[in-house]
């Protein structure tokens, strides 16, 4: 018994080949890994201490692998002959190109009529979407921050304040929607006095404001903001403390 | 008494368990034999939590709940003449003669069937020793025959046989680069689709993710399997430690379920690690529990090939080992939640948890990884790793749309129609996890 | 207050030690803190300002003036061991319930005990300080549940501090009689005293990695704790370790040191684990290191493959090497350096981190065999272990139609060239398949092994196509170092 490595198009295992199997055996089993069918298999068998083999179709008998393997067999390399065999356009597909058609698509009706699914879960639960109050939640939230961010003032001084984060202070540079987060919200875009945002004003790809410098930008929801040309950038400790420093 | 039963299967499930019952073993104090190392009076870790995974017998001996299963002999032999041949009793190692040729078919209907009552028998002895059985713990692959075929066929009679016990998985994935047979994404589907039901929470582990892992952390140029399996078997006993430690805690095996899975079909956790500090690198990097918490954030501390940032969060579960201190936690935390883009759920009952087993893990004497003074496990229930089943799903239709290999299936008497089944199953699955992620309206309030 | 030359400071992240106070010319109004950096970039000179020479650092560029009213801004958040030690076990009944993530509730199991052992405090065996500023001991008045910590502490890391004086860490460490694990890494050191009768017999475990220690600093903390069982002294910057090692004394780490040598003093101990790795070592000692079980050998100087049958000879015991990234191997690939390096070596379980498969040793074995026999390795074939090697494998007898089989394989190095780039190297053996050297560049290229051509470079302009995709490569006269050139087709 020896590990081996085999390897193909669409697979690369280690597997223990005994070396008392017969060809026969032997092909079969690399079948069993590689899907190329033994008519179509041409061997290369590699040795960590000899030269390299590479045996076809013709030249297998009935013997036993030890009788022709007389060095130690590190892999197999099972290539198909074939080139319309089933593997080899696998192994192109797999490798290369999508074929989309090949593609499973679960048509809408067919997930809707599934009763397992999340989907109606949510109907049963009546959460999300089927939450009674989902859509007067989400109007009204929109509303209040519609409201909101009318009374912001563009390429203003702002402060911004969310939970678990201290007070921030910049400049209100973008105000509206950002459909990469999601359809119908509208965001604030700040640039930040100091690097405590989480961009540079480009979001998913789309640069909305900008670009600042990496993490001096971010997009908060209105009613965390307020503008005024009063808000000054906060003590700016470290900069303030580099001078000190030769 | 909460007594888990442990029920490896196939090549891939077998081994994993060699090195989890090892691992075990040595955070309990048993030698390999089964008796206790000198100087112990009683196994580490309590009675409560300790017994849920060993079964003490008369004589003093500590004998794990486990079974191991395979259908042919070559891993078993392995177990029966190794270093922890007398660990186990000759009965928990059950091998048949004939494999499942990488063929779901074979470990579910044809060869699997015949050794089944005979599995059952075994468990059902060992279940007899348990005065409270919680459930089991099964360690298979998806990609091979054994493990597909027959892993899924004892969780559909385990279902059946012990109704309502919970059934938690660790399940080797396909390596998405490189798979070890051309008919893995077949196999991968159609357990995938059998055990969907069957199973409370399933933790996915991707060879390749492990293998990256051993490379970068460990600094391995070569990893063999005897290293990736160390590893999973690091991040499966943390997520035993809760189940296994008294005294810090009550953790059911129920309990991931109800922490993580808001929707039974919805349970394939992430799991990610840290630290994974090799040897020779421990002396030199704090790992404060404000970085070790971050690490598990990073793509490299994942156990499967994913993207969360792309994704929402519906549960996470921190689950911190050895010592640490509750405010640094807290300070962990609250870092995690300014630097990073965390979406979560809203709707979903599902939540944020933090647990602690004071044990600091171990490291086998074999392991390159350093022993720590803590590390921690994070599972978190994400709508990325949907990513893992586009992917095998992709290479389904492929083989598929030309029926290519069917016919080995249907030989083992395995009708065309279970294949469309399972991927309807899985495209639906796909769906679910879109209808997860969306609805959230309030969840995040910055970008 | 103001801070002593030789104590330490955290500014920002960055650690440093005081090298100077004074005044100097730029600044003549306030007091300013000549410091030298942990981290040299972080520095601005070598204590020199326009010509004026106030101190000398001891790495080049790596000191900086700071004035004064930043240095105390800093150093107001310094504590003390106790400070620290009291502030946790106060407020250990944080709850983190009051946490949100998003809407979410944090909800917290298993910390209930963990807050009962810190108020308790009596079960308390494992205590993590690390990185939070302490700088000195600090009194313990004033606070009586300290004394039942600290006399069950059996784990203390105090690592990446501020503590610049032994005798701090000797009060501290006073209190604690069953401690058996002590890590002061990172924290940098004037030295380390001794006074006779002083010692500490339960600790065991001594990790003082970058802590600016000499050789003296080592003697004095042997005789402080004389029951060590491990030690850890990395990053010391030592030149030699001239010590005689403690019968206790089971590991030991020196990575990230200056040694030139393994020391030959861990050759009379009873050491069974030895971390070297990146120091500078260019041969094997020769003296018999029979209780060297672990040893790490890794990112050194080794530049020769006699290397590998030194430390098979002097190594008896040895389980688990580490050796690589050592310049002998750069002539290898990867794989080759590991079979040979393994064939080598007879009892070894573990090689650079991997846990041997059963079947690797045997093909090791033969890989070594015929590289020696094609002549393309170098080996002493005289020797006792080649003969055995030899036996092993029946081979002595056919040795001659073995070596004339094998003398017609030859490892070629190949660059790859794709766009005109070199991306890459590949060793195949000249009697590999054309097809098998696509399938290898297709594997590196993530494409399929149709989608590329393989062509020959034999001078600029001229290239040589493959003509017969399974013929060996040895058929068109292919040398190593040869390019590749693979077009998309």
């Amino acid at each position: 018994m020896v590990q081996v490595k085999i390897v193909s198009d669409l697979c690369s295992t280690t597997r223990d080949i005994p070396l008392q199997w017969s060809w026969e055996q032997l092909t079969s089993k690399l079948y069993e890994y590689t899907g190329v069918t033994p008519q179509d298999m041409k061997l290369t068998f590699i040795f960590s201490d000899g030269p390299s083999m590479e045996i076809c179709r013709a030249s297998w008998s009935s013997e036993k692998l030890s009788e022709t393997i007389k060095f130690t067999l590190e892999s197999i390399e099972v290539i198909d002959n074939n080139e319309n065999s089933v593997a080899n356009r696998l192994a192109q597909e797999l490798n290369g190109g999508t074929k989309d058609d090949a593609t499973f698509e679960l048509s809408e009706e067919a997930y809707e009529q599934r009763t397992n699914s999340v989907l109606n879960w949510k109907k049963r639960l009546q959460v999300g979407k089927f939450d009674p109050e989902y859509v007067s939640n989400v109007e009204r939230e929109r509303r209040v921050q519609a409201l909101h961010a009318e009374q912001l003032a563009m390429n203003e001084r702002c402060s911004v304040i969310t939970t678990n984060c201290p007070e921030r202070r910049g400049w209100l540079r973008f105000i509206g929607i950002v459909p990469q987060i999601n359809e119908n919200d509208i965001w604030c875009g700040i640039e930040f006095d100091e690097p405590v945002g989480k961009n540079d004003g480009t979001f998913a790809g789309q640069t909305y404001f900008g670009p600042t410098r990496p993490n001096y930008g971010g997009f908060v929801k209105p009613t965390g903001v307020k503008t005024s040309p009063d808000l000054v950038p906060l003590f700016d400790e470290d900069e303030f403390l580099s001078s000190d420093e030769i | 008494m909460r007594e888990v039963i442990s029920v490896n299967v196939g090549q891939a499930g077998c081994q994993i368990g060699n090195a989890c019952w090892e691992l075990y073993s040595l955070e309990h104090g048993i030698r390999p034999d089964g008796y206790l190392q000198e100087g112990l009076s009683k196994p580490k870790g309590g009675e409560e939590g300790f017994s849920t995974f060993f079964n003490e017998t008369g004589s003093g001996k500590f004998v794990p709940r486990a079974v191991y299963v395979d259908l042919e002999p070559n891993v078993i032999d392995e177990v029966r003449t190794g270093p922890y041949k007398e660990l186990f009793h000759p009965e928990q190692l059950i091998s048949g003669k004939e494999d499942a040729a990488n063929n779901y078919a074979r470990g579910h209907y044809t060869v699997g069937r015949e050794l089944l009552d005979d599995i059952l028998d075994r468990i059902r002895k060992i279940s007899d020793q348990c005065d409270g059985l919680q459930g089991f713990l099964f360690t298979h692959s998806l990609g091979g025959g054994t493990g597909s075929g027959l892993g899924s066929l004892l969780l559909e009679q385990l279902s059946i046989d012990y109704g309502k016990k919970s059934k938690l998985e660790f399940a080797v994935y396909p390596a998405p680069q490189v798979s070890t047979s051309v008919v893995e994404p077949y196999n991968t589907v159609l357990t995938t689709h059998t055990t969907l039901e069957h199973a409370d929470c399933t933790f996915m582990v991707d060879n390749e993710a492990i293998y990256d892992m051993c490379k970068k952390n460990l600094d391995i140029s070569r990893p063999s399997f005897a290293n990736l399996n160390n590893l999973i078997a690091q991040v499966v006993s943390s997520v035993t430690a809760s189940l296994r430690f008294d005294g810090s805690l009550n953790v059911d095996l129920n309990e991931f379920q109800t922490n993580l899975v808001p929707y039974p079909r919805i349970h394939f956790p992430l799991v990610s690690y840290a630290p994974i500090l090799s040897k020779s690198k421990a002396h030199h990097e704090s790992n404060s529990v404000s970085e070790i918490t971050n690490a598990c954030f990073e793509p490299g501390n994942q156990m499967v090939k994913c993207d969360p940032r792309a994704g929402k969060y519906m549960a996470t579960c921190l689950l911190y080992r050895g010592d640490v201190v509750t405010r640094d936690v807290q300070t962990a935390v609250a870092q995690v939640k300014n630097k990073r883009t965390v979406q979560l759920v809203d709707w979903c009952p599902t939540g944020f948890k933090i647990g602690i087993c004071y044990e600091p893990p171990t490291a086998t004497p074999q392991s390159q990884l350093s022993s720590v003074n803590r590390a921690v496990c994070m599972l978190s229930n994400t709508t990325a790793i949907a990513d893992a089943w586009k992917r095998i799903d992709r290479k389904f239709d492929l083989m598929y749309a030309k029926r290519a290999f069917v016919h080995w299936y249907v030989g083992e008497g395995m009708e065309e129609g279970e294949f469309t089944e399972a991927r309807e199953d899985l495209a639906a699955l796909e769906r679910d996890y879109i209808e997860v992620g969306a609805d959230s309206y309030a969840d995040e309030e910055e970008f | 207050m103001r801070c002593e030359v030789g104590e330490r400071l955290k500014i920002g992240e960055d650690f440093c030690t005081i090298r100077f106070v004074g005044y100097i010319k730029e600044w003549s109004d306030e007091v300013v803190y000549g410091v030298e950096w942990d981290n040299p970039a972080r520095g601005k000179h070598n204590g020199t300002v326009k010509g004026k020479q106030y101190f000398k650092s001891h790495k080049s560029g790596a000191a900086s003036f700071i004035k004064e009213s930043k240095v105390s801004k800093e150093c107001c958040t310094r504590k003390s061991f106790y400070e620290v030690c009291y502030d946790i076990c106060a407020n250990s009944d944080i709850q983190l319930d009051d946490m949100y993530f998003g809407e979410k509730r944090v909800e917290t199991y298993g910390f209930e005990p963990l807050t009962t052992r810190f108020i308790q405090n009596s079960n308390l065996n494992s205590l993590s300080l690390c990185n939070l500023e302490i700088y000195t001991a600090g009194s313990v008045k004033g606070w009586n549940g300290l004394g039942k910590l600290n006399r069950q502490l059996l784990q203390l890391d105090i690592s990446s501090n501020l503590f610049s004086d032994f005798q701090d860490i000797l009060n501290i460490i006073s209190t604690m009689p069953k401690l058996q694990a002590l890590d002061l890494s990172f924290n940098k050191f004037h030295g380390v005293t001794w006074k006779d009768g002083q010692s500490f017999k339960s600790i065991s475990e001594l990790r003082m990695s970058f802590c600016d220690i000499s050789i003296d600093d080592i003697k004095n903390a042997f005789m402080l704790f004389p029951n060590l069982k491990k030690i850890a002294l990395s990053g010391n910057e030592m030149e030699s370790f001239d010590i005689t090692l403690p019968p206790s004394l089971l590991e030991i780490d020196l990575g990230e040191n200056l040694l030139c040598d393994i020391p030959e003093t861990l050759a009379r101990s009873n050491v069974e684990t030895v971390y070297l790795s990146k120091n500078r070592i260019k041969h094997i000692t020769e003296a018999k290191f029979d209780s060297v079980k672990t040893l790490d050998l890794s990112q050194n100087l080794l530049a020769d493959w006699s290397c590998v049958k030194q430390i098979s000879a002097y190594y008896p015991s040895l389980s688990d090497l580490r050796i690589n990234d050592n310049p002998f191997t750069r002539n290898e690939s990867g794989d080759s350096s590991f079979l040979l390096i393994l064939a080598q070596l007879n009892e070894i379980d573990i090689l650079n981190g991997t846990i041997l498969p059963k079947g690797t040793r045997e093909e090791a074995e033969k890989y070594l065999i015929s590289q020696v026999n094609n002549g393309t390795f170098d080996y002493d074939t005289n020797s006792s272990n080649w003969l055995a090697l030899l036996d092993k494998y029946d081979m002595r007898k056919n040795n001659s139609v073995q070596t004339e089989f094998a003398s017609s394989i030859e490892i070629l190095q190949l660059s790859i060239v794709f766009q005109q780039q070199t991306i890459g190297e590949v060793s195949v053996l000249s009697s590999y398949s054309i097809r098998f050297l696509k399938s290898i560049i297709s594997r590196r290229l993530k494409t399929s092994i149709f989608k590329i051509r393989l062509a020959h470079f034999l001078s600029p302009g001229v290239i040589q196509e493959f003509g017969r995709e399974f013929s060996p490569i040895s058929d068109f006269s292919v040398r190593s170092g040869d390019k590749i050139m693979v077009e998309k087709v």
